[in-house]
Protein backbone atom coordinates (compact mmCIF):
# COMPACT_ATOMS: atom_id res chain seq x y z
CA UNK A 1 0.00 0.00 0.00
CA UNK A 2 1.15 3.23 -0.75
CA UNK A 3 1.24 5.67 2.10
CA UNK A 4 2.35 8.69 0.31
CA UNK A 5 1.38 9.98 -3.38
CA UNK A 6 2.37 12.90 -4.71
CA UNK A 7 1.50 13.82 -8.23
CA UNK A 8 2.43 17.10 -10.74
CA UNK A 9 3.05 18.93 -7.10
CA UNK A 10 3.76 22.72 -8.12
CA UNK A 11 4.68 25.15 -5.59
CA UNK A 12 6.68 28.16 -4.44
CA UNK A 13 6.76 31.39 -2.77
CA UNK A 14 4.84 34.64 -3.60
CA UNK A 15 5.92 34.91 -8.16
CA UNK A 16 8.63 32.76 -7.46
CA UNK A 17 7.64 28.73 -8.58
CA UNK A 18 10.55 26.74 -6.84
CA UNK A 19 8.25 22.85 -7.63
CA UNK A 20 7.43 21.94 -11.12
CA UNK A 21 5.26 19.19 -11.75
CA UNK A 22 6.58 16.39 -8.61
CA UNK A 23 5.23 13.25 -8.70
CA UNK A 24 6.64 10.80 -5.99
CA UNK A 25 5.41 8.14 -3.63
CA UNK A 26 6.20 6.02 -0.40
CA UNK A 27 5.74 3.09 0.31
CA UNK A 28 4.23 1.33 3.62
CA UNK A 29 7.23 0.84 6.06
CA UNK A 30 9.48 2.24 3.18
CA UNK A 31 12.64 4.43 3.61
CA UNK A 32 12.70 7.19 0.63
CA UNK A 33 15.80 9.77 0.19
CA UNK A 34 15.26 12.95 -1.28
CA UNK A 35 18.71 14.49 -2.08
CA UNK A 36 20.11 17.52 -4.19
CA UNK A 37 21.93 20.38 -4.61
CA UNK A 38 21.11 23.74 -2.50
CA UNK A 39 17.83 25.50 -3.18
CA UNK A 40 16.89 22.73 -5.43
CA UNK A 41 13.16 22.46 -3.86
CA UNK A 42 13.95 19.34 -1.28
CA UNK A 43 12.66 21.76 2.33
CA UNK A 44 9.61 23.22 0.38
CA UNK A 45 8.48 19.90 -0.89
CA UNK A 46 8.84 18.77 2.99
CA UNK A 47 6.47 22.08 3.67
CA UNK A 48 4.01 21.32 1.38
CA UNK A 49 3.60 17.92 2.69
CA UNK A 50 3.39 19.00 6.07
CA UNK A 51 1.03 21.61 4.80
CA UNK A 52 2.58 25.26 5.97
CA UNK A 53 2.77 26.06 2.30
CA UNK A 54 0.20 25.47 -0.08
CA UNK A 55 0.79 23.91 -3.49
CA UNK A 56 -0.29 25.87 -6.40
CA UNK A 57 -1.29 22.83 -8.04
CA UNK A 58 -1.13 19.00 -8.17
CA UNK A 59 -2.00 16.19 -6.26
CA UNK A 60 -1.10 15.00 -2.74
CA UNK A 61 -2.88 11.98 -1.14
CA UNK A 62 -2.21 10.30 2.15
CA UNK A 63 -3.42 6.97 2.84
CA UNK A 64 -5.47 7.33 -0.49
CA UNK A 65 -6.82 10.63 1.00
CA UNK A 66 -6.59 13.66 -0.68
CA UNK A 67 -4.71 16.20 1.81
CA UNK A 68 -3.95 19.35 -0.27
CA UNK A 69 -6.37 21.16 1.39
CA UNK A 70 -5.83 20.21 5.04
CA UNK A 71 -4.32 21.96 7.81
CA UNK A 72 -1.03 21.10 9.19
CA UNK A 73 -2.29 19.42 12.73
CA UNK A 74 -5.01 17.70 10.69
CA UNK A 75 -2.37 15.87 8.90
CA UNK A 76 -0.07 15.33 11.89
CA UNK A 77 -2.94 13.97 13.72
CA UNK A 78 -3.61 11.48 10.68
CA UNK A 79 0.02 10.86 11.14
CA UNK A 80 1.74 12.89 9.29
CA UNK A 81 4.90 14.05 11.34
CA UNK A 82 8.08 16.17 10.49
CA UNK A 83 11.78 16.67 12.37
CA UNK A 84 12.47 20.65 10.04
CA UNK A 85 15.28 21.30 9.27
CA UNK A 86 17.44 23.31 11.41
CA UNK A 87 15.47 21.11 14.14
CA UNK A 88 12.74 24.22 14.91
CA UNK A 89 13.52 23.21 19.11
CA UNK A 90 11.43 24.99 21.25
CA UNK A 91 15.33 26.22 22.81
CA UNK A 92 13.64 28.33 25.85
CA UNK A 93 11.23 24.78 26.93
CA UNK A 94 12.97 21.50 28.84
CA UNK A 95 13.66 18.64 26.74
CA UNK A 96 10.47 16.89 28.02
CA UNK A 97 8.36 19.62 27.45
CA UNK A 98 9.57 20.08 23.86
CA UNK A 99 8.81 16.28 23.79
CA UNK A 100 5.01 16.46 25.03
CA UNK A 101 4.42 19.08 22.70
CA UNK A 102 5.04 16.49 20.10
CA UNK A 103 2.33 14.14 21.63
CA UNK A 104 0.05 17.25 20.97
CA UNK A 105 -2.12 15.50 18.65
CA UNK A 106 -1.93 12.71 20.98
CA UNK A 107 -1.90 13.08 24.27
CA UNK A 108 -3.27 10.00 25.85
CA UNK A 109 -0.31 8.16 24.49
CA UNK A 110 1.87 10.42 25.55
CA UNK A 111 3.61 9.03 28.67
CA UNK A 112 4.03 5.59 27.05
CA UNK A 113 5.51 7.65 23.43
CA UNK A 114 7.96 9.38 25.71
CA UNK A 115 9.15 5.88 27.67
CA UNK A 116 9.31 5.06 23.83
CA UNK A 117 11.51 7.77 22.98
CA UNK A 118 13.59 8.18 25.85
CA UNK A 119 14.04 4.38 24.69
CA UNK A 120 15.09 5.13 21.30
CA UNK A 121 17.33 7.95 23.08
CA UNK A 122 18.55 7.45 26.20
CA UNK A 123 20.67 10.71 26.29
CA UNK A 124 17.08 12.32 26.04
CA UNK A 125 16.46 10.81 29.36
CA UNK A 126 19.52 12.12 30.95
CA UNK A 127 19.23 15.38 29.92
CA UNK A 128 15.42 15.77 30.15
CA UNK A 129 15.10 18.48 32.87
CA UNK A 130 17.31 20.86 30.42
CA UNK A 131 16.60 23.31 28.29
CA UNK A 132 16.58 22.20 24.76
CA UNK A 133 18.96 25.14 23.65
CA UNK A 134 21.89 23.60 26.29
CA UNK A 135 21.85 20.27 24.14
CA UNK A 136 24.90 19.48 21.69
CA UNK A 137 23.65 19.25 18.09
CA UNK A 138 23.53 15.82 17.83
CA UNK A 139 21.04 15.36 21.05
CA UNK A 140 19.50 18.43 19.50
CA UNK A 141 18.92 16.29 16.20
CA UNK A 142 17.75 13.02 18.40
CA UNK A 143 15.78 15.57 20.11
CA UNK A 144 14.02 17.11 17.00
CA UNK A 145 12.98 13.26 15.65
CA UNK A 146 12.06 12.24 18.78
CA UNK A 147 9.82 15.13 19.11
CA UNK A 148 7.94 14.22 16.06
CA UNK A 149 7.63 10.44 16.98
CA UNK A 150 5.54 11.24 19.78
CA UNK A 151 2.68 11.45 17.93
CA UNK A 152 2.80 8.34 16.85
CA UNK A 153 3.20 8.65 13.09
CA UNK A 154 3.20 6.36 9.95
CA UNK A 155 5.10 8.95 7.71
CA UNK A 156 7.92 10.58 9.74
CA UNK A 157 9.41 13.32 6.99
CA UNK A 158 13.64 14.60 8.76
CA UNK A 159 14.98 17.31 6.49
CA UNK A 160 18.71 17.46 6.99
CA UNK A 161 19.47 14.63 9.31
CA UNK A 162 23.17 14.83 8.85
CA UNK A 163 23.25 19.10 9.23
CA UNK A 164 26.43 20.30 11.28
CA UNK A 165 26.93 16.68 12.86
CA UNK A 166 30.10 14.63 13.60
CA UNK A 167 30.04 11.23 11.14
CA UNK A 168 29.67 9.34 14.34
CA UNK A 169 26.65 10.87 15.74
CA UNK A 170 25.05 10.89 12.28
CA UNK A 171 25.36 7.04 12.14
CA UNK A 172 23.90 6.49 15.46
CA UNK A 173 20.99 8.33 14.57
CA UNK A 174 21.06 6.39 11.90
CA UNK A 175 20.88 3.28 13.34
CA UNK A 176 18.01 4.84 15.77
CA UNK A 177 16.13 5.56 12.56
CA UNK A 178 16.39 1.76 10.92
CA UNK A 179 14.93 0.61 14.24
CA UNK A 180 12.24 2.58 14.50
CA UNK A 181 11.16 1.90 10.98
CA UNK A 182 11.48 -2.16 11.87
CA UNK A 183 9.91 -1.76 15.34
CA UNK A 184 7.16 0.68 14.94
CA UNK A 185 6.86 0.05 10.67
CA UNK A 186 6.92 3.63 10.10
CA UNK A 187 7.66 4.97 6.75
CA UNK A 188 10.48 7.60 6.52
CA UNK A 189 11.17 10.33 3.87
CA UNK A 190 14.72 11.96 4.87
CA UNK A 191 15.70 14.91 3.08
CA UNK A 192 20.02 14.60 3.11
CA UNK A 193 22.98 16.86 1.36
CA UNK A 194 25.59 13.58 2.30
CA UNK A 195 24.58 11.34 -0.43
CA UNK A 196 26.33 8.42 0.39
CA UNK A 197 24.33 8.46 3.75
CA UNK A 198 20.96 9.06 2.28
CA UNK A 199 21.34 5.91 -0.07
CA UNK A 200 23.00 3.69 2.92
CA UNK A 201 19.86 3.95 4.67
CA UNK A 202 16.99 4.45 2.41
CA UNK A 203 15.44 1.59 -0.07
CA UNK A 204 14.42 4.19 -2.86
CA UNK A 205 15.76 7.72 -3.62
CA UNK A 206 14.30 11.17 -5.23
CA UNK A 207 16.89 13.65 -6.97
CA UNK A 208 16.03 17.02 -6.95
CA UNK A 209 17.53 20.25 -9.07
CA UNK A 210 16.04 23.36 -9.67
CA UNK A 211 12.43 22.02 -8.13
CA UNK A 212 12.07 19.19 -10.45
CA UNK A 213 13.05 15.02 -9.95
CA UNK A 214 16.00 14.76 -12.49
CA UNK A 215 16.34 10.95 -11.33
CA UNK A 216 15.32 8.23 -8.89
CA UNK A 217 15.67 4.85 -8.54
CA UNK A 218 16.36 2.05 -5.67
CA UNK A 219 18.95 3.41 -3.85
CA UNK A 220 21.46 0.50 -4.20
CA UNK A 221 21.03 1.28 -8.19
CA UNK A 222 21.68 5.21 -7.59
CA UNK A 223 24.49 3.61 -5.77
CA UNK A 224 26.38 2.24 -8.87
CA UNK A 225 24.86 4.87 -11.47
CA UNK A 226 28.10 6.91 -12.75
CA UNK A 227 26.25 10.20 -13.26
CA UNK A 228 25.59 10.20 -9.56
CA UNK A 229 28.67 9.21 -8.42
CA UNK A 230 30.00 11.29 -10.13
CA UNK A 231 27.84 14.63 -9.53
CA UNK A 232 26.92 13.65 -5.99
CA UNK A 233 29.82 11.50 -4.37
CA UNK A 234 32.96 13.13 -6.26
CA UNK A 235 33.83 9.44 -7.70
CA UNK A 236 35.42 10.32 -11.06
CA UNK B 1 4.12 26.10 41.40
CA UNK B 2 7.18 26.05 42.78
CA UNK B 3 8.93 27.44 45.83
CA UNK B 4 9.49 31.29 45.20
CA UNK B 5 5.68 30.82 43.67
CA UNK B 6 4.53 29.70 46.63
CA UNK B 7 5.84 32.10 48.83
CA UNK B 8 4.73 35.15 46.85
CA UNK B 9 1.33 33.70 47.12
CA UNK B 10 1.68 33.39 51.12
CA UNK B 11 2.44 36.94 50.74
CA UNK B 12 -0.42 37.61 48.42
CA UNK B 13 -3.23 36.87 51.02
CA UNK B 14 -0.78 38.10 53.89
CA UNK B 15 -1.59 41.09 52.20
CA UNK B 16 -5.17 40.84 52.64
CA UNK B 17 -4.85 41.52 56.71
CA UNK B 18 -2.81 44.87 56.17
CA UNK B 19 -5.90 47.28 55.10
CA UNK B 20 -7.18 48.38 58.16
CA UNK B 21 -3.91 49.36 59.51
CA UNK B 22 -3.48 51.35 56.67
CA UNK B 23 -3.10 54.97 56.13
CA UNK B 24 -5.41 56.35 53.05
CA UNK B 25 -2.48 56.93 51.14
CA UNK B 26 -1.08 53.34 50.96
CA UNK B 27 -4.58 52.13 51.20
CA UNK B 28 -4.38 53.69 47.91
CA UNK B 29 -0.79 52.76 46.71
CA UNK B 30 -1.01 49.49 47.56
CA UNK B 31 -4.67 49.95 45.84
CA UNK B 32 -2.77 51.08 42.46
CA UNK B 33 0.17 48.42 42.38
CA UNK B 34 -2.45 45.74 42.67
CA UNK B 35 -3.94 47.26 39.86
CA UNK B 36 -0.59 47.55 37.58
CA UNK B 37 0.20 44.08 38.71
CA UNK B 38 -3.59 42.30 37.17
CA UNK B 39 -2.52 44.74 34.02
CA UNK B 40 1.05 43.15 33.92
CA UNK B 41 -0.09 39.18 34.76
CA UNK B 42 -2.53 39.64 31.76
CA UNK B 43 0.09 40.95 29.46
CA UNK B 44 2.09 38.48 30.54
CA UNK B 45 0.05 35.86 29.16
CA UNK B 46 0.27 37.68 25.94
CA UNK B 47 3.96 38.20 25.79
CA UNK B 48 5.25 36.64 28.37
CA UNK B 49 4.12 33.07 27.38
CA UNK B 50 2.68 33.62 23.54
CA UNK B 51 5.60 36.84 22.72
CA UNK B 52 2.77 38.76 21.28
CA UNK B 53 3.61 42.39 23.05
CA UNK B 54 0.27 43.94 22.54
CA UNK B 55 1.50 47.84 23.27
CA UNK B 56 -2.03 49.21 23.49
CA UNK B 57 -3.82 46.60 26.01
CA UNK B 58 -4.97 49.50 27.57
CA UNK B 59 -7.62 49.51 25.02
CA UNK B 60 -9.06 46.97 26.49
CA UNK B 61 -8.71 48.96 29.88
CA UNK B 62 -10.65 51.75 28.42
CA UNK B 63 -13.87 49.29 26.89
CA UNK B 64 -13.89 47.42 29.86
CA UNK B 65 -14.18 50.91 32.09
CA UNK B 66 -16.46 52.63 29.50
CA UNK B 67 -18.52 49.76 29.08
CA UNK B 68 -19.26 49.48 32.99
CA UNK B 69 -19.59 53.14 32.92
CA UNK B 70 -22.14 53.56 30.41
CA UNK B 71 -24.42 50.56 31.46
CA UNK B 72 -24.52 52.17 35.65
CA UNK B 73 -25.31 55.58 34.18
CA UNK B 74 -27.07 55.33 31.22
CA UNK B 75 -28.91 52.43 31.81
CA UNK B 76 -29.27 52.04 35.95
CA UNK B 77 -27.54 48.90 35.84
CA UNK B 78 -25.90 47.94 39.08
CA UNK B 79 -21.82 47.52 39.40
CA UNK B 80 -21.84 43.75 39.71
CA UNK B 81 -23.83 43.71 36.35
CA UNK B 82 -21.63 46.18 34.30
CA UNK B 83 -18.58 45.03 35.51
CA UNK B 84 -18.61 41.88 34.55
CA UNK B 85 -20.38 42.92 31.16
CA UNK B 86 -17.27 45.19 30.67
CA UNK B 87 -14.67 42.65 30.87
CA UNK B 88 -16.72 40.04 28.64
CA UNK B 89 -17.38 42.68 26.50
CA UNK B 90 -13.41 43.43 26.07
CA UNK B 91 -12.88 39.61 25.88
CA UNK B 92 -15.63 39.44 23.13
CA UNK B 93 -13.44 41.70 20.89
CA UNK B 94 -10.94 41.12 21.22
CA UNK B 95 -11.68 37.11 20.19
CA UNK B 96 -12.86 38.89 16.95
CA UNK B 97 -10.43 40.85 16.21
CA UNK B 98 -7.12 38.60 17.33
CA UNK B 99 -7.16 36.08 14.04
CA UNK B 100 -6.64 39.14 11.42
CA UNK B 101 -4.77 41.30 14.31
CA UNK B 102 -2.21 38.34 15.33
CA UNK B 103 -0.83 37.24 11.64
CA UNK B 104 1.03 40.67 12.64
CA UNK B 105 4.01 39.91 14.83
CA UNK B 106 6.28 41.40 17.05
CA UNK B 107 6.80 45.33 17.12
CA UNK B 108 4.34 45.53 13.86
CA UNK B 109 1.81 43.96 16.09
CA UNK B 110 2.65 46.01 19.08
CA UNK B 111 2.37 49.22 16.99
CA UNK B 112 -0.69 47.89 15.70
CA UNK B 113 -2.50 47.66 19.03
CA UNK B 114 -1.56 51.27 20.06
CA UNK B 115 -2.86 52.36 17.28
CA UNK B 116 -5.97 50.62 18.19
CA UNK B 117 -5.66 52.01 21.62
CA UNK B 118 -5.56 55.48 20.32
CA UNK B 119 -8.50 55.39 17.85
CA UNK B 120 -10.57 53.55 19.78
CA UNK B 121 -10.14 56.59 22.56
CA UNK B 122 -10.28 59.32 19.70
CA UNK B 123 -13.52 57.06 18.85
CA UNK B 124 -14.78 57.32 22.73
CA UNK B 125 -14.26 61.26 22.67
CA UNK B 126 -16.97 61.29 19.59
CA UNK B 127 -19.95 59.66 21.05
CA UNK B 128 -22.32 60.94 22.45
CA UNK B 129 -23.44 58.21 25.09
CA UNK B 130 -19.90 58.11 26.43
CA UNK B 131 -19.99 62.01 27.23
CA UNK B 132 -17.88 62.30 24.92
CA UNK B 133 -14.50 63.89 25.26
CA UNK B 134 -15.94 65.62 29.02
CA UNK B 135 -16.13 61.65 29.97
CA UNK B 136 -18.57 60.04 32.52
CA UNK B 137 -19.60 60.70 36.12
CA UNK B 138 -20.36 57.67 37.95
CA UNK B 139 -21.98 57.45 41.64
CA UNK B 140 -19.54 57.12 44.25
CA UNK B 141 -19.45 53.91 45.97
CA UNK B 142 -21.22 53.86 49.31
CA UNK B 143 -21.65 50.51 50.48
CA UNK B 144 -20.18 48.36 53.09
CA UNK B 145 -16.25 48.49 53.48
CA UNK B 146 -16.10 51.56 51.97
CA UNK B 147 -13.24 52.40 49.11
CA UNK B 148 -11.55 49.16 50.93
CA UNK B 149 -13.77 47.33 48.15
CA UNK B 150 -11.84 48.45 45.66
CA UNK B 151 -8.76 47.04 47.18
CA UNK B 152 -10.43 43.87 47.69
CA UNK B 153 -11.41 43.61 44.28
CA UNK B 154 -8.07 44.84 42.58
CA UNK B 155 -6.53 41.99 44.89
CA UNK B 156 -9.01 39.31 44.04
CA UNK B 157 -8.09 40.27 40.30
CA UNK B 158 -4.66 40.38 40.79
CA UNK B 159 -5.25 36.69 42.82
CA UNK B 160 -7.33 34.96 40.22
CA UNK B 161 -4.43 36.42 37.37
CA UNK B 162 -1.78 35.17 39.22
CA UNK B 163 -3.23 31.63 39.62
CA UNK B 164 -3.81 31.88 36.05
CA UNK B 165 -0.32 32.66 35.41
CA UNK B 166 0.60 29.99 37.40
CA UNK B 167 -1.56 27.35 35.92
CA UNK B 168 -0.44 28.27 32.11
CA UNK B 169 3.34 28.06 33.17
CA UNK B 170 2.51 24.78 33.60
CA UNK B 171 -0.06 23.46 31.37
CA UNK B 172 -0.59 21.52 28.24
CA UNK B 173 -1.99 24.87 27.00
CA UNK B 174 0.58 26.69 28.62
CA UNK B 175 3.03 24.29 26.39
CA UNK B 176 1.20 25.40 23.31
CA UNK B 177 1.78 28.92 23.76
CA UNK B 178 5.23 28.59 25.18
CA UNK B 179 5.47 27.05 21.67
CA UNK B 180 3.77 29.89 19.45
CA UNK B 181 6.36 32.03 21.47
CA UNK B 182 9.76 30.32 20.92
CA UNK B 183 8.35 29.17 17.09
CA UNK B 184 5.21 29.56 15.37
CA UNK B 185 6.06 27.52 12.49
CA UNK B 186 7.20 24.78 14.13
CA UNK B 187 4.18 25.16 16.75
CA UNK B 188 1.94 24.42 13.43
CA UNK B 189 3.97 21.57 12.68
CA UNK B 190 3.27 19.68 15.75
CA UNK B 191 -0.51 19.82 14.91
CA UNK B 192 -0.73 22.98 17.77
CA UNK B 193 -3.49 25.44 16.30
CA UNK B 194 -1.60 28.91 16.65
CA UNK B 195 -4.63 30.56 15.55
CA UNK B 196 -6.83 29.27 18.16
CA UNK B 197 -4.16 29.62 21.02
CA UNK B 198 -3.26 32.91 20.14
CA UNK B 199 -7.22 34.30 20.01
CA UNK B 200 -7.54 32.78 23.48
CA UNK B 201 -4.22 34.37 24.87
CA UNK B 202 -5.49 37.51 23.45
CA UNK B 203 -8.85 37.22 24.48
CA UNK B 204 -7.49 35.99 28.21
CA UNK B 205 -5.32 39.40 28.41
CA UNK B 206 -8.59 41.34 27.45
CA UNK B 207 -10.76 39.78 30.04
CA UNK B 208 -8.21 40.51 32.79
CA UNK B 209 -7.14 43.82 31.97
CA UNK B 210 -11.37 44.65 30.89
CA UNK B 211 -11.82 43.54 34.76
CA UNK B 212 -9.44 46.00 35.93
CA UNK B 213 -10.45 48.98 33.80
CA UNK B 214 -13.97 48.21 35.02
CA UNK B 215 -13.09 48.42 38.48
CA UNK B 216 -10.93 51.65 38.08
CA UNK B 217 -14.06 53.60 36.67
CA UNK B 218 -15.82 52.60 39.93
CA UNK B 219 -13.11 53.53 42.19
CA UNK B 220 -12.09 56.76 40.44
CA UNK B 221 -15.51 58.01 39.99
CA UNK B 222 -15.02 59.81 36.67
CA UNK B 223 -13.47 58.55 33.48
CA UNK B 224 -12.82 60.34 29.99
CA UNK B 225 -11.10 59.38 27.10
CA UNK B 226 -7.26 60.40 28.22
CA UNK B 227 -7.52 58.76 31.01
CA UNK B 228 -8.72 55.47 29.69
CA UNK B 229 -6.88 54.87 26.70
CA UNK B 230 -3.72 55.98 28.38
CA UNK B 231 -0.54 55.26 26.47
CA UNK B 232 1.30 55.95 29.66
CA UNK B 233 -0.70 53.22 31.41
CA UNK B 234 0.61 51.03 29.10
CA UNK B 235 4.10 51.74 29.24
CA UNK B 236 4.24 51.34 33.08
CA UNK B 237 2.63 47.54 32.53
CA UNK B 238 5.59 47.19 29.95
CA UNK B 239 7.98 48.47 32.32
CA UNK B 240 6.55 46.50 35.56
CA UNK B 241 6.64 42.83 32.87
CA UNK B 242 10.40 44.06 31.75
CA UNK B 243 11.55 44.47 35.41
CA UNK B 244 9.76 41.35 36.72
CA UNK B 245 10.48 38.99 34.24
CA UNK B 246 8.88 38.09 31.19
CA UNK B 247 7.17 34.87 31.19
CA UNK B 248 7.55 34.32 34.91
CA UNK B 249 5.03 33.78 37.47
CA UNK B 250 6.24 35.49 40.07
CA UNK B 251 7.63 38.28 37.95
CA UNK B 252 4.85 40.71 36.88
CA UNK B 253 3.49 40.56 40.78
CA UNK B 254 6.93 41.81 41.84
CA UNK B 255 7.84 44.25 39.11
CA UNK B 256 4.37 46.25 39.55
CA UNK B 257 4.54 46.28 43.11
CA UNK B 258 8.21 47.87 43.44
CA UNK B 259 8.03 50.56 40.26
CA UNK B 260 4.85 51.46 42.24
CA UNK B 261 6.11 51.51 45.25
CA UNK B 262 9.02 52.68 44.43
CA UNK B 263 7.62 55.68 42.40
CA UNK B 264 5.87 56.83 45.48
CA UNK B 265 8.94 56.90 47.82
CA UNK B 266 10.96 58.56 45.11
CA UNK B 267 8.01 61.43 44.33
CA UNK B 268 7.46 61.80 48.28
CA UNK B 269 11.26 62.20 48.67
CA UNK B 270 12.30 64.37 45.31
CA UNK B 271 9.19 65.83 44.65
CA UNK B 272 11.01 68.24 41.57
CA UNK B 273 13.19 64.86 40.32
CA UNK B 274 11.39 61.88 41.22
CA UNK B 275 10.94 61.29 37.42
CA UNK B 276 14.35 61.51 36.45
CA UNK B 277 15.87 59.54 39.50
CA UNK B 278 12.91 56.77 38.76
CA UNK B 279 13.79 56.56 35.06
CA UNK B 280 17.39 56.10 36.20
CA UNK B 281 16.88 53.37 38.54
CA UNK B 282 14.90 51.42 35.61
CA UNK B 283 18.06 51.88 33.51
CA UNK B 284 20.08 50.81 36.12
CA UNK B 285 17.87 47.55 37.08
CA UNK B 286 17.32 46.62 33.09
CA UNK B 287 21.24 47.00 32.53
CA UNK B 288 22.35 44.74 35.48
CA UNK B 289 19.21 42.22 35.27
CA UNK B 290 18.19 42.26 31.81
CA UNK B 291 16.06 39.13 32.06
CA UNK B 292 14.15 40.27 35.04
CA UNK B 293 14.35 39.92 38.70
CA UNK B 294 12.26 36.71 39.04
CA UNK B 295 13.99 34.40 36.89
CA UNK B 296 12.57 31.32 34.98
Amino acid sequence: MRVLEVSDLEAGYGDVQVLRSVSMHVNEEEVVAIFGSNGSGKSTFLKVLIGTLKPWGGTLKYMDHHIEDLPPEERVRRGMALAAEGRKLFLGMTVEENLLLGAWTNRERSKENLEKVYTYFPDLYRKRKDLAGDLSGGQQQMLSIGRALMSNPKLLMIDELSLGLAPAVVTKIADVLLRIREEEGVSMIVVEQEVSLALDISDRAYVFDLGEIVDEGRSEDLLRRDSIRKTYLSVL
Amino acid sequence: MGRPERILLVLLLVLLIFPPLLTQYWERVLTSALMISSLALAQNILLGYTGYPAFGCIAFFGIGGYTTAVLMKNYGMPFWVSLPAGALFAALLALIIAPPLMRLKSHYFAITTLALQLALGEFVANLEFTGGAQGINLPIYRGPGGYLVFFYMFWALTLFSFLLNAYIDKSTFGYALKAIREDEVAAETLGVNTVIFKSISFSVMALITGFAGGIYAYWITYIDPTSMFDPLLSVKVFVALLIGGLGTVGGPLVGAFLLEILSEVLWGQFPKVHGLILGLLIVLIVLIIPSGIWRR
